[in-house]
């Protein structure tokens, strides 16, 4: 065996290596379908809260239930198309899933918690401040996706999550304020949901 | 040409199929057999010997399993694996600092 062989096979290893590190992101379906729903609830609550609609105020929550029905249903179908996709044991990929799962275990306790108080001392301040703590998450998991796969065009978005959680925690308050989280939905989910699926495998390649 | 002596090389590992497997292993595991099979570019036969040997030396575990109804096989890289595989690397790094 010669220097130049084991060199040549050590290129071939750290080839395939960094294929398995940086291999394409497979979650931008979730990403896109929680946008949808964010988009479509914050504009609906937006309508609302500004009266545009004949609507009682009451009917938030009937929309937040439903986003939560939807949700979970959009979960059971997008979880078979992505168990189909190559690479969801790659490291990127199951950050990318259990940071998700922790952000959204994050927003149920932020949620329980501001409907808790908006029930005890009927501080009504809870929706504003899921929305603004929301985006700080999602600003998170986007970071720490980028950061595990390489994925550094995903920073970008991080970033834009979080100058909008800052947005939303100095505005508290404002009803316009929906409006803007349903653009932003679109901005930091829709967006790079799309760019990933569009770089997704469609098959073992 | 400077030679080595390969004899101190894991020879588990150490052919390029296996080294293939090993590294691929290293970032994604469980693999599925169809994607490892597609990123070391061989046949299932030819995989499917190189695991055996990998299997029979405990550095990956096979586990037989079904997405929805279709029959999956999973090729999980195994705690003695991944140590093989670090002091393999070890190994190759100062057997070319070595030679340097």
């Amino acid at each position: 065996m010669t220097r130049e062989e084991l060199l040549s096979d050590l290129a071939y290893a750290r080839t395939l290596a960094e294929e398995g590190r940086h291999a394409p992101l497979i979650g931008g379906a979730y990403l896109v379908m929680f946008g949808v729903l964010l988009a479509i609830c914050y504009t609906a609550q937006w309508t609302i809260i500004e009266g545009l609609v004949p609507l009682a105020p009451s009917m938030v929550g009937a929309i937040w239930m439903t986003f939560g029905v939807c949700a979970l249903l959009g979960n059971m179908l997008l979880s078979r198309r992505v168990r189909s996709l190559p690479g969801g044991a790659t490291v990127s990929n199951r950050i990318d899933r259990n940071v998700w799962f922790g952000v959204m275990w994050a927003i149920l306790a932020v949620v329980a918690g501001s409907i808790l108080r908006a029930l005890r001392v009927e501080d009504f301040a809870g929706p504003d401040v899921i929305m603004a703590a929301a985006f700080g998450l999602y600003g998170v998991a986007l970071y720490a996706t980028a950061t595990a796969g390489g994925h550094a065009w995903l920073r970008t978005f991080a970033i834009l999550a979080w100058c909008m959680s800052g947005i939303l925690w100095f505005f508290l308050g404002e009803p316009w304020l929906y409006l803007i989280a349903a653009a932003a939905s679109v901005t930091v989910l829709i967006v790079p949901g799309v760019i990933m699926m569009r770089r997704e495998p469609k098959s073992v390649t | 040409m400077t030679r080595f002596d390969h004899t101190e090389i894991d020879d588990v590992i150490h052919g390029r199929l296996r080294l293939g497997i090993m590294a691929y292993l290293s970032t994604v595991s469980p693999a599925p057999f169809v994607e490892l099979k597609s990123k070391v570019n061989t046949t299932d036969g030819n995989l499917s010997t190189h695991l055996s040997k990998l299997e029979e030396a405990e550095y990956v575990r096979i586990e037989k399993t079904f997405s929805g109804k279709k029959p999956l096989t999973l090729v999980h890289l195994t705690k003695q694996g991944r140590a093989a595989w670090i002091a393999y690397l070890n190994r190759i790094q100062t057997l070319l600092s070595a030679a340097e």
